[in-house]
């Protein structure tokens, strides 16, 4: 059934403790003060995060911040709310420590979290198995659900692409590149992902088969 | 001492970076080309990623090139990144909007520039769009109006051809074939009723104020194909692919209508552009828990990545002049989003392009209000004795067609305004229902009913409206106040028919009627 808004139901305290949770382990302060107003995401990563902790068994400290908060899968919200629960929930996941990996076990269900809704499915209609289709894919989605920034696909020969990112706010370290082996993973695809960086908002990922 | 990025001093030989919104409308900052280093550009392209904006490098000092940049560029915003302050103050003397003195303090003073200089640019577009809106909403008003006038026009005497239509049936059956070729003229004139009242809907003056109704995605599609399919099925096979058992949704069926018009028109134009063997419009219907996804799909060129992200920007087209303003995918995605969905395209350039509207499912209150609302409160079944019928209509052979339709179960009174139906009550006519046109010359139905209220209050309760359009805002307002059933035109035999059983079996109330 539809869903009411959104993080208005957190309290501001809330969202203060949470980013005190991380900020000793991974920079999300100073990215949040370099992310425009204008920088958005679907709500159907937002409400993903819940999911996936739950899957785990690993929802009690996430909820222990943003417990009930409901998100419309269709509607754009600001990427800093989402920042900001994305690295709770990979601290969530692994430990606050251990924020950098458990954003990219986050990043990782992406693929399958965006071809089961139901954008992904009218869109997509499946994952495809082909590595320069599904690169295409993953670019399809982003463009769709993600209202920053720039990712592009440069060709090398036959059997590599580069995934490359420019003024991308996440973590390209973490959580893209788990985005990125999570989507090769989902379609069993075997193939060999690099993730580089050229500084904390560009760089590219490498995909060979 | 100014420097530069890396801590050199600037010369007033430094070239000049001025970056500029197509057509002038946008942002034009002026820097020197020394200090477009890490901090600048990576601001730059994140905030203004959403203007249409090229680079163009320009020589000179700036004292010399910025009132020639100023000629240039019009009235769009100019920002000016100065030496000194001095400078600072002639570039504000020679027209500057903004202004910024390098070195900045930090990077607060830069993104306090540019988003300053942005939003001139922003208000500066939201006034030319409210403009052209202006001038777009008048013509729709007019066509509005114009569809209006035409739909009475028509519906009239479709009315009249179809109840006689119905009326000959029975007198048919005994002649081989009769009955069929008059059944196929009945479906040829609800087609053409079909036609007017889909024109109707996507006209209407009221748009932003229409009332959201309990609606088949399905079968709003099918209306939409109907009124601009033949264009589409000349070129290309189109191909439903409909979800089963789709949950309704409750929204203004006129919008909706204009959505799904618009980008078919706009399928059909992408078919046009392209040469291939065949091609197809893909109609594709599915649904989750919250919402519903309509997607349209054609074999077109589609759309180039870069004209992608601009698409559902206002004026921004890429057809060929006279095929279109710029503003059906703008204002397209501002109804989905207005509904509580959005509207979404991808393409591969070459390959065709995919819309996506998506639609929200409504809540139990909402759905269950749309209900009652919508729920036919049609009964057919057979009068239980002879009723005598008032029927009020400005048109002879709309009042013949009533007649004959009538005539087996019914006595009929006719009147061609309010008034003439006044005097018949007033001399002594005692009809048990009274079915009347409301835009009738003179007295009108209103009028009509408002003597009734006083007068015969049991038969104002006993009355059916007939309308050519139940929308319009007088017409609305009074309607919802009277609470009486209400049948738009071109109206059919059973319709017709089903809301007389309704009224004339009803046992008489104990409870007054509205308004008494």
């Amino acid at each position: 059934m539809p869903v009411t808004d959104v993080s208005s139901n957190t309290r501001p305290r809330s969202v203060e403790r949470a980013i005190q949770l991380v900020a000793p382990h991974c920079d999300l302060v100073s990215r949040l003060e370099v992310v425009p107003p204008s920088a958005r995401v679907r709500g159907l990563y937002l409400r993903s995060f819940e999911t996936v902790l739950q899957r785990a068994g690993c929802a009690e400290l996430y909820r222990e911040y943003f417990e009930g908060e409901r998100w419309s899968q269709v509607r754009m919200y600001p990427l800093r709310d989402y920042m900001i629960r994305l690295a709770v929930a990979g601290a969530s996941l692994r430990s606050p420590e251990r924020v950098h990996e458990g954003m990219h076990d986050v990043w990782r269900t992406n693929a399958t979290t965006f071809a089961a809704s139901l954008l992904g499915r009218t869109m997509l209609r499946l994952l495809s198995n082909d590595p320069v289709r599904l690169t295409e894919q993953g670019l399809a989605a982003r463009r769709q659900t993600y209202q920053y920034g720039h990712w592009e696909i440069v060709r090398h020969g036959t059997r590599a692409v580069e995934m490359v990112y420019r003024e991308e706010y996440l973590w390209i370290e973490s959580a893209i590149a788990g985005g990125a082996v999570g989507a090769f993973e989902a379609c069993g695809i075997e193939a060999n992902l690099e993730t580089k960086l050229l500084n904390r908002f560009d760089g590219s990922t490498m995909i060979t088969w | 001492m100014v420097t530069d990025a890396s801590g050199g001093p600037l010369t007033n030989d430094d070239l000049l970076i001025g970056l500029a919104a197509e057509g002038g409308v946008g942002v034009w900052l002026l820097v020197p080309t020394s200090v477009i280093g890490d901090r600048i550009s990576l601001t730059l392209a994140d905030r203004y990623a959403t203007h249409h904006t090229r680079i163009e490098v320009v020589e000179g000092p700036p004292s010399e090139v910025m009132p020639r940049i100023r000629q240039r560029v019009g009235g769009a915003p100019l920002g000016f990144v100065a030496q000194d302050e001095v400078a600072a103050l002639d570039a504000l003397s020679q027209g500057a909007d903004e202004v910024m003195v390098w070195p900045p303090a930090d990077d607060r003073v830069i993104h306090g520039f540019f988003d300053r200089t942005a939003l001139r640019a922003e208000l500066r577009k939201g006034r030319e769009r409210s403009r052209a809106s202006l001038v777009h909403a008048e013509k729709l008003s007019a066509l509005g109006t114009l569809v209006a006038s035409v739909a009475h026009e028509i519906n009239n005497p479709l009315m009249a051809l179809q109840l006689s239509i119905e009326a000959c049936m029975p007198l048919m059956t005994a002649r081989a074939g009769g009955q069929q070729l008059l059944e196929e003229m009945r479906s040829a004139s609800f087609a053409i009723g079909s036609v007017v009242r889909d024109l109707r809907v996507f006209t209407r003056a009221d748009g932003d104020r229409e009332e959201a109704q309990l609606l088949d995605p399905n079968e709003v599609i099918d209306q939409a194909l109907r009124l601009v399919g033949r264009d589409i099925s000349m070129a290309a096979r189109i191909e439903r692919d409909y979800a089963p058992s789709l949950p309704r949704v409750v929204v203004p069926h006129g919008r909706l209508t204009q959505v799904l018009v618009n980008i078919l028109i706009n399928a059909t134009h992408a078919i046009d552009d392209v040469q291939r063997e065949a091609h197809f419009v893909r109609i594709a219907t599915r649904a989750d828990t919250e919402y519903v996804a309509i997607s349209i799909a054609d074999s077109g060129l589609g759309i180039a990545s870069e004209a992608l992200s601009h698409i559902f920007d206002p004026f921004f087209t890429t057809k060929r002049s006279g095929l279109g303003t710029g503003l059906g995918l703008s204002i397209s995605r501002t109804i989905m989003r207005d509904l509580g969905g959005d509207l979404i395209v991808e393409s591969v350039h070459g390959s065709g392009a995919t819309f996506i509207a998506l639609l929200p499912l409504p809540d139990r209150v909402t759905l269950r209000k749309a209900y009652l609302r919508d729920r036919n409160p049609m009964v057919r079944r057979p009068l239980h004795r002879r009723h005598t019928v008032l029927v009020v209509d400005d048109d002879e052979r709309v009042l013949k067609a009533y007649a004959r339709m009538l005539a087996g179960s019914c006595e009929v009174i006719s009147a061609r305004d309010g008034q003439e139906a006044i005097d018949l009550l007033s001399s002594g006519s005692s009809p048990d229902a009274v079915v009347t046109e409301l835009g009738l010359p003179g007295v009108d139905g209103k009028a009509l009913f408002e003597w009734l209220r006083l007068e015969r209050p049991a038969l104002a309760a006993r009355t059916v409206f007939v309308t050519s359009d139940a929308t319009r805002d007088r017409q609305r307002a009074f309607l919802e106040h009277a609470l009486n059933q209400v049948l738009t035109k071109p109206i059919g035999g059973d319709e017709l028919w089903a809301a007389l059983v309704n009224l004339l079996n009803r046992r008489p109330s104990s409870s007054p009627p509205p308004g008494e």
